[in-house]
């Protein structure tokens, strides 16, 4: 049966499809699911086999794809798609209880379409709004700081119109003294809206024409000299990354803006790309110039289409000036940025994982070598940033190696955006200067303290993946190094606050959930051991604990450690050895609680 | 850096050689140094996923996977430390805990399984996590094959070959993470698939009792049976065979790596329909009488048909023979060619015109391998030749070989194909399209047919080669690959075994009243020749026909002698691939009751 494609959505993907090189156009299948979903409601036989012709594919590639991805679905959904995230902070906040309610509600289970077909409530993994959590998404709408109640009443408005109204995005949270805001800085100010003249009144768009005025090398020596690391999570030193990019080997180069911001308690980039995307367009055409690429793709997580709008206005807005294009400023550099949409996949911020998928393919990560810089994208020299390292770059440009590295300590240069969530009073995002601050400041001074009556227990300092500090540890200074020597890592900026009232071995397997449910599945040992460690915490949870099962957690964690092809081996296995270690007695006790023999129900 | 470059590293201690672009497990593997591997298989990309060839190299804190990371000149490699083997075991460990490998009652238990093996080599007898038991799909809905779920360790080693070898890409992993499984096409069962050719090269590829083939199911582990290396006899490619034999019945039959042909791949028709298919055999020698064929012993019959040849008047007898007999068989037809006016092969439609100036193709499957653009002219190598077209959709997948297609039929790899078109008088605007599409095409290769060979076709074939002559501007246009359809027809040819179409014709000049038939082990019996009413009638006015074959079928109808003959895997001899190779015959199995080879038997009756 043929597939009736309005023409208007068959223009829109055929410009989509020009976005990649003709022999590579299977990589617009992403994009080409998105709006078929968009328009049909579900993606069955007929919406794969138009892909496929469209893309010169077999259908089981696209087939494959939509089994990997979660956002995209085989059997038609309600008319409203209710995503409620279950991922640690969002539990930590009570999204239990939204769940709960909006079940009982609607009268269905999760992955249910009610009778009407207007509803359907799924559970998903971290949404990147942990700050304002509970969280849940309505289709393309977010809605934050949910209680039951309010969750209900978003419902009956939905019902009551038949319709979901657009929401607004939330104000820029108000500087703390102890803050320095260098990329919050723009958007903290009154009247700033993030569009082109917003960015050029607050002086944008300098650092392009400078750098278009210099050689390539002189900007990749100015990164270097500032000692910008990279902000997605391993802080590899930027301009380092840029110098392996194999040169003269006759192909395009390739930079790839990593926006697939997912580490369950990281909402930073989030902010960077809502509120002030020329910053990061800018830092993207600075940054394609001096690594020579004449193409770049920012990756936006699928669940962020707000951003993705907002990206693609400024790219509108930049060439209308200009700024991107051909002969940019008439200094004869070309350049095009892209925006590529996700469709749920943790694994996709790993960036060979990141790669595949931009490809059009399931996120599988690559075995290295050969390392991206050599052979990336379309088998061509790739760079892959994230945003707040490329939104980084017009300031140092502007104001010059010297005055970034005068921020922060050696080793740990600039300024830092860490986003916190948990039971803290005020939870949220702040940018300060690296190793100026200790955590014990952020959480007590900057957060203004854990919520009335509730005491310390322990905070996680980089996103799920990085070992938990216990409350006696937070003494340290916010930066790469001390982090590291205190055991843990700065990783991803996502501060998870873990207060008395906290239940570990609660926490540990919902950590262990999330990686058990974002393993690509390439590896054994993460496959199955991320399974295992789930499987393992929910029956220690549940009373069913035997006590050598507290060793055997530790022992498949680490055999998952450093032995697999991505380092989602390591996020999993870092904070269940972190939690196991530092909290053993809590687990102790729950194997203890009444030695209930392991049942089926609980294996 | 130079690829192929000596280099020196250590592994285990020992002093090893290797050369730059190999992997470790390859150094490794060269000197003597074995490292456990599961989703490794030769021939296949890295898929570096199941954690088993692990190694440590100094200097690096994690551990790699040796079938995917290159050796490096100097580097030190430890491949068997306490804590390496203890990560394997836990690997092995999780794998069995993940779905239900019960071993008693799988079809590859003793000795078949990777798994299996592994785990005896690294003493498991037990593991420590609960199992998962998850509830899986059996999916037996296949021909020859079934897919087993339950005991799937997601390699990938199927997908792979699926996809690198045989160029289909029927299967695929669905899902993420614990849940992924194999799917075939869109979800589907075997069964059902559209895209599947039945190659069974997963099933070959499988390293676990996932798939499996069902005639060879519970028949006993292929490890305590005997093996046979031979030659597939249904197509000229000549792929090689390893036939596994117990008791003196085939158990399975796989392809074997070591030829040089096909390098371990087959076809549906190779791999499956030769023992899978039933087939009537005719095991006893069986003469007419009063209207009936009946047994009689091997004296009688060769007593028969002698007794048949002195009393047939000379000048009107006539042999014709199927294009699949040995070299041996065809040596014996030399030597007792004098006793026939007449010795043709029974060729298939249009096939004369390739057999009148045999001419075979030297290294074509090499050449298939090295050229950037393929022209199909009159062929049908899915039907015909499965692994030449296996090539051919792997060149277009894998390598963006350029490829353009002349049929009368259509097939599979007009899929692949950048122009695909009927063999017609074409106009100029079609040899502009070919012109560009070919347009920067270096090597290109022409393949062509039986069916090539009418007037139009002939006149194309000329055409094209003018084309591709102008147009591989700085290239160098590879030799022409002549594509027969019968097994041993140029060589037979070429040995002065005239081809025959039709044998009214044939022979209508004048009348036969002795007609020897060797149809040997055609799977249809020779019934093909009977094909058209007009041949049958021809056929029944000839005062007597004798046929040696090995299957019941139509043309036994008309004998008044019946010989029984050898099958593939009960000859020896060799046959003449397309690209000129004698392949040896061997036989894995005695002949069944009392058929003897074709050459034999002719030794016999024409002593």
């Amino acid at each position: 049966m043929a597939l009736n494609v309005p023409t208007e959505l068959e223009q829109h993907i055929d410009e989509v499809i020009t976005h990649y090189p003709q022999q590579h156009k299977r990589a617009a299948v992403l994009w080409l699911l998105h709006l078929l979903q968009e328009h049909f409601g579900h993606l069955g036989k007929e919406q794969v086999e138009w892909t496929a012709t469209k893309l010169g594919l077999q259908p089981i590639n696209v087939w494959e794809l939509i089994t990997f991805y979660p956002m995209f679905t085989a059997k038609p959904r309600g008319k409203f798609h209710i995503k409620v995230c279950r991922t640690l902070s969002c539990e930590l906040c009570g999204c239990g209880g939204i769940l709960e309610r909006l079940q009982r509600k609607l009268g269905v289970k999760p992955d249910e379409n009610t009778s009407d077909g207007l509803f359907t409530i799924s559970t998903v993994e971290c949404l990147a709004a942990c700050g304002t959590g509970p969280v849940m998404m309505v289709n393309d709408e977010l809605f934050e700081n949910l209680t039951p109640d309010k969750a209900e009443a978003i419902i009956n408005r939905i019902k009551t119109t038949g319709k979901l109204e657009p929401q607004p995005l939330p104000p820029v949270l108000p500087a703390h003294p102890l803050e320095k805001r260098v990329l919050l800085a723009n958007m903290s100010k009154p009247g700033y809206k993030g569009a082109i003249e917003d960015y050029i009144r607050e002086g944008g768009y300098k650092a392009l024409p400078k750098a278009l005025g210099m050689k390539p090398e002189e900007i990749v020596a100015e990164v270097k000299n500032s000692g910008v690391r990279g902000r997605g999570g391993a802080g590899f030193p930027c301009g380092m990354k840029w110098s392996f990019l194999a040169k003269g080997a006759g192909q395009p180069i390739y930079l790839v803006c990593n926006a697939d911001e997912s580490e369950p308690g990281t909402f930073k980039d989030r902010q960077l790309l809502h509120y002030d995307p020329h910053q990061l367009i800018e830092g993207i055409l600075v940054s394609c110039y001096a690594v020579g690429a004449h193409a770049a793709y920012i990756y936006i997580r699928g669940e962020m289409p707000y951003g993705a709008k907002i990206l693609i206005r400024a790219i509108e807005e930049a060439r209308a000036r200009n700024f991107l294009g051909k002969n940019i400023l008439r200094k004869g550099f070309d350049c095009e940025i892209f925006v590529h949409r996700g469709a749920g996949a943790y694994i996709c911020g790993e960036e060979t994982g990141l790669i595949e998928s931009l490809e059009g393919k399931r996120a599988y990560p690559r075995i290295k070598p050969p390392f991206p810089a050599v052979v990336g994208l379309f088998g061509c020299p790739t760079v892959v940033n994230n945003v707040e390292t490329l939104s980084n770059i017009p300031h140092i440009i502007n104001n010059g190696a010297a005055w970034f590295r005068g921020m922060g300590v050696p080793g740990s240069t600039g300024t830092r955006l860490v986003c916190v969530s948990g039971p803290v009073k005020r939870p949220g995002y702040y940018e300060f200067e690296m190793g100026k601050l200790t955590m014990r400041q952020l959480i007590y001074d900057l957060c203004g303290g854990l919520q009335e009556g509730r005491q310390l227990k322990g905070v996680v300092p980089g996103g799920s993946s990085m070992p938990v500090l216990k409350a006696d540890q937070i003494d340290v200074a916010l930066d790469f190094e001390s982090l590291r020597k205190a055991g843990t890592m700065a990783g991803s900026g996502g501060v998870i606050v873990l207060d008395d009232t906290v239940d570990i071995v609660q926490s540990t397997l919902n950590v262990a959930q999330f990686y058990a449910h974002e393993s690509c599945g390439q590896c054994t040992p993460c496959r199955e051991g991320t399974l295992w460690m789930e499987k393992m915490l929910h029956r220690v949870k549940h009373g069913h604990g035997r006590p050598e099962d507290v060793d055997l957690l530790w022992d498949v964690a680490d055999n998952v450690d450093g032995k697999t092809i991505c380092p989602l081996g390591e996020a999993v296995a870092w904070p269940v050895k972190a939690f196991v270690t530092k909290y053993r007695g809590e687990f102790e006790k729950a194997c203890k609680k009444n030695g209930k023999e392991a049942t089926d129900e609980h294996r | 850096m130079i690829a192929g470059k000596e280099i020196s590293l250590t592994i285990d201690g020992k002093p090893c050689k290797g050369a730059l672009g190999q992997t470790i497990l390859q150094v490794a593997g060269d000197n003597g140094i074995e490292i456990p591997t599961l989703c490794y298989l030769k021939n296949l990309s890295p898929w570096g996923g199941c954690r088993m060839c692990i190694v440590e190299v100094q200097g690096s804190p994690k551990v790699v996977p040796a079938c995917s990371t290159p050796a490096t000149d100097g580097s030190t490699v430890i491949t068997n430390s306490e804590r390496l083997q203890g990560l394997r075991r836990l690997t092995l460990e999780l794998l069995f805990s993940e779905r239900n490998h019960f071993c008693p009652i799988c079809p590859m238990n003793k000795g078949d399984c990777d798994l299996q093996q592994q785990a005896y080599g690294f003493g498991i007898d037990s593991i420590r996590y609960p199992y998962l038991y998850p509830a899986l799909l059996v999916d037996v809905s296949g021909k020859y094959f079934g897919l087993d779920h339950n005991r799937c360790i997601l390699c990938t080693r199927c997908v792979r070959t699926c996809d690198e070898i045989e160029g289909v890409h029927t299967l695929d992993i669905g899902n993420r993470g614990v849940k992924n499984q194999i799917v075939v096409d869109l979800n589907v069962m075997f069964g059902a698939s559209t895209t599947c050719t039945s190659c069974g090269a997963c099933v070959a590829a499988c390293p676990t009792g996932a798939l499996f083939d069902k005639s060879a199911a519970f028949h006993g582990p292929l490890s305590r049976c005997q093996q046979v290396r031979t030659t597939c006899t249904e197509c000229p490619v000549g792929c090689g065979l390893v036939v596994y034999t117990k008791d003196n019945r085939i158990v399975d039959v796989f392809g074997d790596a070591e030829s040089t042909v096909s390098r371990g791949h087959l076809c549906r028709r190779g791999r499956y329909e030769t023992w899978v298919e039933p087939r009537p055999r005719i095991l006893r020698p069986m003469v007419r009488r009063d209207g009936h064929l009946v047994p009689t012993s091997w004296g009688d019959a060769v007593h028969t048909v002698k007794t048949l040849i002195s009393a047939s008047n000379h000048g009107q007898n006539a042999m014709l023979v199927s294009p699949r007999v040995t070299n041996e068989t065809m040596r014996t037809l030399q030597k007792i060619g004098l006793r026939f006016d007449h010795i043709g092969m029974f060729v298939a439609d249009k096939e004369s015109a390739l057999c009148t100036s045999p001419e075979f193709s030297t290294d074509a499957m090499k050449r298939l391998d090295d050229a950037d653009g393929m022209i199909l002219l009159g062929a049908q190598p899915s039907r015909e030749q499965g692994v030449v077209a296996a090539k051919i959709r792997v060149a277009v997948r894998k390598r963006g070989v350029k490829l353009v297609i002349l049929n009368s039929r259509r097939s599979d790899l007009d899929a692949y194909a950048d122009i695909s078109a009927p063999i017609v008088t074409l106009e100029r605007k079609f040899w502009n399209r070919v012109g560009e599409v070919l347009g920067n095409v270096k090597r290109p290769v022409l393949i062509y047919g039986a069916a090539a060979m009418t007037a139009v076709g002939v006149t194309i074939l000329d055409r094209l080669t003018k084309v591709l002559t102008s147009q591989c501007n700085g290239g160098e246009m590879l030799a022409p690959i002549q594509l027969p359809t019968s097994t041993n027809s140029l060589a037979l040819a070429a040995g002065g075994v005239e081809p025959v179409e039709d044998i009214s014709t044939w022979l209508g000049v004048q009348p036969v009243n002795f007609l020897y038939v060797v149809a040997s082990d055609e799977p249809d019996g020779g019934a093909r020749l009977l094909k058209e009413p007009h041949v049958r009638a021809f056929l029944e006015q000839i005062d007597c026909v004798v046929v040696q074959a090995s299957y019941e079928s139509a043309l036994t109808d008309v004998a008044r002698v019946v010989l029984p003959s050898a099958i593939w895997c009960e000859k020896n001899g060799s046959v003449t691939n397309f690209e000129g190779r004698a392949l040896p015959l061997r036989a894995a199995l005695a002949p069944s009751g009392e058929a003897r080879e074709d050459n034999i038997v002719l030794e016999t009756v024409f002593a």
